[in-house]
């Protein structure tokens, strides 16, 4: 029959015409990368956004005057060449590189710097704290900026690193539209955006004026959305993309298998917790709290949801943070002594808690899931209530729940960001807890103005202490990002407070 | 003919005006106030004050659909507060993909349910025609996300023949990357489509005019395809209008699953974003793009059946 | 004109056979039925409980289906999901099988205004897909099972409406509803008790296939988790849940899947039983 004997050949040709297909380049290389990532940039403004999809995407279109070295514990050099302090620590110079050019062309100056600056300084926005101890900032010459603190600020190279930080073109944006900076970048790091196709594909091409010479190796990035994992992971080993992030981790193993694939667990600044509404009985109860830490498995679920990739917390600070206590113990699991402290806590049992969480989050859901089953064994029932993402979000910030299970990546090597996140009632109501603790409170205000090392390093010694003991969030687990890319694609960095470098990535054909 | 085709317009007209109402209606059914709800939690009042002025929320509710009719007729489809840009930016690249995976689910569809009705009908109540018939069943009683995703598993996955997501560049690209989930559309539209074409070419046959035929000696194949075939065709033309239309409901999961940049998996980022403007604005293009399709299939048929086209 | 009862039951009627479509369609519900039913009885395990030494495993005689991810065992997950799977779609389809067999009746019958008002609303709803409009009702409305309820019912009426009018329309000129006219009787009386139980035979036969229908809705609703909530074993959110899992655990997806099809598969052998039960009253 001829019909059918044209659909066959239809499906050939179909499919012949999909293994002909590829990207040409020059030299064995190929000229475009395409990575796919898992939740899509929205708006890439550097001072109001929070997410790292945002975040994560402009890191390749701007600079910061200093930038958190690969491994997340120290600073290196980025268009400030050198910088220097003031004895009496409140008076920072940055001396900015000469040879610095927006993708336009133009030069990167510091008065570029001072306005940026002065932007996230004055923007209500998620970061506004990193700019909050300066008082003023003055470009002295083209390449000089001079920033004058209000005290004596420990965590200001951090501060100053922050992506929220970044420096932008005055010129380009002093009177431009809030959607124009959000969706039309210019910057001076080694990308820029040519194309966005919202919700799909960014499309980035080298940026001609980028400092380092011969660099990026590769002339065109695609960030590409594939929300599902196994779509990400097929188009991965078929060879469609060159890399992708976050192949869940229960695939981590199989991908290992297929020899053209590199799979990485990189180190990370994430650590994962549950939080506790302390503002509400029974989690205002502080043995009720540390009944239901003991009641956690953290072993179990290091299993059940990365797959034994990860370590269990011991602190509420990720394992790369700068003074990190490695003596910690954390709660061990033990059911009985979980039942003792439940008895102790004058808590009647059984408790029905809810755990507000979105639906479609893969590794909370599946901790919520198996913390269900834990507490379970105490006598404690946790009911689960999925909402779409915004709602969830938005309940967990008024303070409507009860469990709620999240995580923190630390953009910068400074303990500080995360402990007042997680402990001061002003910054964020203690991580959307309701904790407030005086005693936290001093040991974190000294921790900011206290410039000696080793003093400060006792300071949040004995805040993670404190907050062990009073443990309004249960700390689960230090999850390393996963990365999966094609072997043929060399060079490829992430650095340990999440974004990627791909500027000296070359993919072989 | 001509008066026919402009009173079906007509007739249209009010319709399309009428779901603009309850599209428009649809942003009530949320709880609370509008207006907060979609600036979410980090919205100031005065932007919260802003949207209701914006939208006329501050006035009475039919001020309030003039209001958005107005928007409409100007071109103004609301603005994403996702992405901070118009909803009309990013409407004709995701339109196109949306478009060119319906049609194509379509062509698969037609080539895959044509030859099989063909055989069915030839072989009536024979083994072939039964085997067929069972096989079309399966079809209608599946979940197309769940069929995508078997397809991904074996066509993907183990056989490497398609790609599992993305549009692709270039027609070739997009035949290449849009071939499974357009299959996956087509799988029950074709098994509809097989049944009832099935069926219609099992009356005509059994009419007289077909025994004529035989009996003036033209060969079975002839008679089958010049005759018959044509006869049949009439009630699937109007049978494929509706199932256009669930094809293009259903691409709204088939895109989520292959993610494929379209319409569809833009509604469902969009939901799960809270971003119901977009929402709003895309079911209104769904109900248009329905609505064209029922207008041309009730504009095509008279040219199928002499019957209406002489009257 | 005699009822479907009334043939059934003739002295004439030497072929009291069944069509083979109800005796097959009717027994597989039964089973499910039955299944989801004496699911305590039919399973040792619990649905919900999880098991970090047994995640995963693949299909066996002391797990059936396999385990997922939480190591449940499918098998079971799938038997608890048909009672949620089947009361959802029954009860989102018997709302709008009343009110669209009583509008449609109210439209055919009474003609004018209220036929107008039905049908324009008809069309309107038909004007925007099924699905895109029941996805976009819950969208506003929240997720969750009552939500699912109230969006399929507001949309799924309009076919009932639209065959039980045709029917009216058809019947409503017929001697003998003139007779019972000049009678005197109520006309709510002749549409509601006369005419209507004439007419619902047809959207009888459509509840059967509506069902299936209902059916891939809610799983597609669960699958892009606007439907039930999580960790209920609902089909579509299992096949959700599952497809995380395609490389290593395909059995997790597939298998609520198949409950799927199966349930499908009853109901549409019930709706061409019944749909040959009438043809045989029609002749």
């Amino acid at each position: 029959m001829p019909i059918g004997r044209v659909f066959i050949s239809f499906v050939i040709a179909v499919a012949l015409a999909g293994s002909l297909f590829g990207t040409a380049g020059a030299a064995g290389y190929k000229n475009v990368i395409v990575f796919g990532v898992n939740r899509a940039a929205d708006n890439l403004d550097p001072v109001t956004q929070d997410a790292n999809p945002d975040i994560w995407a402009f890191m390749q279109i701007y600079q910061q005057l200093v930038r958190v070295n690969v491994k997340g514990d120290g600073f290196a050099p980025d268009l400030a060449e050198r910088w220097t302090v003031s004895p009496n620590g409140k008076t920072w110079t940055f001396y900015l590189r000469r040879d610095a050019r927006w993708s336009n062309g133009d030069p990167v100056t510091a008065a570029d710097a001072a306005w940026s600056l002065q932007r996230a300084h004055d923007l209500d926005g998620p970061w506004q704290w990193a700019m909050e101890a300066v008082q003023a900032m003055a470009a002295t010459d083209d390449h000089t900026l001079v920033i004058t603190l209000k005290e004596p600020w420990a965590p200001f190279l951090s501060d100053v690193s922050l992506f929220s930080s970044s420096i932008l073109p005055a010129k380009v944006f002093r009177s431009a539209k809030a959607e124009d900076i959000a969706g039309k970048p210019v910057g001076s790091g080694p990308f820029m955006l040519t194309e966005w196709k919202k919700g799909d594909e960014l499309v980035m091409k080298a940026n001609p004026s980028f400092f380092e010479k011969g660099r990026p190796r590769t002339a065109e990035l695609h960030i590409r959305y594939i929300p599902d994992d196994n779509n990400r992971m097929i188009a991965l080993q078929s060879g469609d993309l060159d890399g992708i992030d976050y192949p869940p981790f229960s695939q981590v193993s199989v991908l290992q298998r297929d020899p053209r694939l590199d799979v990485q667990l990189n180190p990370s600044t994430a650590v994962s917790h549950v939080m506790l509404n302390v503002t509400q009985a029974p989690l205002n109860n502080a043995k009720f709290r540390q009944a239901l830490a003991y009641a956690t498995d953290r072993a179990g679920i290091n299993k059940g949801v990365c797959y034994g990739a990860c370590v269990p917390a011991t602190s509420f600070m990720p394992l790369t943070t700068q003074y990190f206590n490695k003596g910690l113990k954390a709660y061990t699991y033990d059911v009985e002594k979980a039942k003792q402290l439940l008895k102790e806590s004058g808590v009647t049992t059984p408790v029905t808690l809810t755990a507000v969480l979105w639906s479609g989050a893969g590794d909370p859901l599946t901790t919520t899931t198996l913390l269900k089953g834990m507490w379970a064994q105490i006598g404690v029932t946790l009911n689960l209530a999925p909402l779409d993402r915004a709602a969830a979000t938005q309940r967990m910030r008024a303070l409507d729940y009860q469990v709620y299970v999240s995580g923190w990546t630390n953009d910068v090597p400074d303990p500080s960001e995360l402990a007042n996140y997680e402990f001061d009632f002003v910054t964020a109501k203690s991580y959307h807890t309701g904790y407030h603790s005086p005693q936290m409170d001093k040991l974190l205000a000294d921790g900011m103005r206290e410039l000696d090392p080793n003093k400060r390093r006792q300071i949040y010694y004995q805040i993670q202490d404190l907050a062990i003991q009073d443990s309004p969030l249960i700390w689960l687990y230090y999850a390393p990002y996963t990365i999966a890319i094609n072997k043929k694609m060399h060079g490829f960095v992430q650095m340990a407070t999440g974004p990627w470098l791909f500027k000296d990535v070359a993919v072989e054909q | 003919m001509l008066r026919y085709a402009l009173g079906r317009i007509g007739q249209t007209v009010p319709i399309a005006l009428l779901v603009t109402v309850l599209i428009f209606l649809l942003i009530k059914l949320l709880p609370g106030d509008p207006a907060s709800a979609i600036l979410g939690d980090r919205a100031t009042d005065a932007s919260v004050t802003a949207l209701r002025h914006q939208w006329g929320l501050d006035r009475p509710i039919w001020q309030q659909y003039l209001v958005y009719m107005h928007n409409l007729a100007t071109g103004n489809l609301g603005k994403s507060l996702r992405y901070q840009s118009p909803v009309t930016e990013m409407l004709p690249a995701r339109m196109a993909v949306t478009f060119f995976l319906v049609t194509y689910s379509l062509v698969l569809s037609v080539l895959i349910a044509v030859p099989l009705a063909l055989v069915a009908a030839a072989y009536r109540n024979r083994w072939p025609d039964q085997l067929i018939r069972a096989a079309m069943a399966l079809p209608l009683a599946s979940p197309g996300f769940w069929v995508g995703i078997l397809f991904l598993i074996l066509f993907s996955l183990k056989l490497r023949w398609f790609p599992a997501e993305g549009y692709g560049a270039g027609f070739v690209d997009h035949v290449r990357h849009l071939f499974l989930p357009a299959l996956t559309l087509s799988y029950a539209f074709a098994a509809v489509l097989c049944r009832n074409l099935r069926s219609s070419l099992v009356d005509v046959l059994s009419t007289a005019y077909v025994d004529f035929a035989r009996a003036k000696g033209l060969r079975r194949q002839v008679v089958l395809f010049r005759h018959v075939f044509r006869a049949a065709l009439l009630p699937a033309v109007t049978l494929v209008g509706v199932r256009l239309t669930y094809a293009i409901g259903g691409s709204v999961v088939i895109e989520t699953v292959f993610a494929i940049p379209g319409l569809g998996s833009w509604m469902v980022d969009s939901i799960l974003a809270r971003d119901y403007v977009v929402v709003q604005t895309l079911t209104l293009m769904f109900a248009l793009g329905t609505m064209l399709i029922n207008l041309t299939t009730d504009l095509i048929y008279p040219l199928f059946d002499p019957r209406l086209r002489m009257g | 004109m005699t009822t479907l009862a009334t043939d059934l039951t003739a002295p004439r009627s030497v072929r009291l056979r069944l069509p083979l479509g109800i005796v097959a369609g009717g027994a597989m519900l039964l089973v499910m039925m039955g299944a989801s039913l004496l699911a305590p009885v039919l399973s040792s395990y619990n649905p919900a409980t999880q098991n970090l030494n047994t995640m995963l495993l693949p299909p066996s005689p002391s797990h059936w289906f396999g385990t997922d991810n939480y190591g449940r065992d499918v098998f079971t997950r799938v038997l608890y999901g048909s009672a949620i799977d089947l009361r959802i779609s029954v009860l989102a389809v018997i709302f709008p099988f009343v009110f669209g067999a009583l509008a449609g009746a109210v439209a055919g019958y009474f003609g004018g205004w209220a036929d107008t008002a039905v049908m324009r609303t008809v069309d309107v709803l038909t004007a925007v897909p099924f699905l895109v409009l029941v996805i976009a009702i819950v969208a506003f409305l929240g997720p969750g099972e009552g939500n699912i309820l109230i969006a399929i019912g507001a949309v799924d009426w309009i076919v009932f409406a639209r065959l039980v009018r045709g029917e009216v329309l058809r019947d409503k000129n017929l001697e003998y509803v003139a007779a019972l006219r000049a009678l005197g009787f109520n006309r709510w009386r002749i549409v509601l008790r006369h005419l209507l139980p004439n007419a619902v035979p047809p959207a009888v036969v459509f509840l059967a296939s509506d069902i299936v229908l209902v059916i891939l809705t809610t799983s597609s609703l669960g699958f892009l988790g606007l439907g039930v909530r999580p960790p209920a074993p609902e089909w579509g959110l299992m096949i959700s849940e599952g497809r995380t899992f395609i490389y290593t655990g395909w059995w997790a997806a597939a298998m609520p899947g198949f409950a799927c099809m199966y349930a499908g598969i009853a109901f549409i052998l019930l709706g061409d039983g019944l749909a040959d039960l009438l043809r045989v009253r029609g002749q």
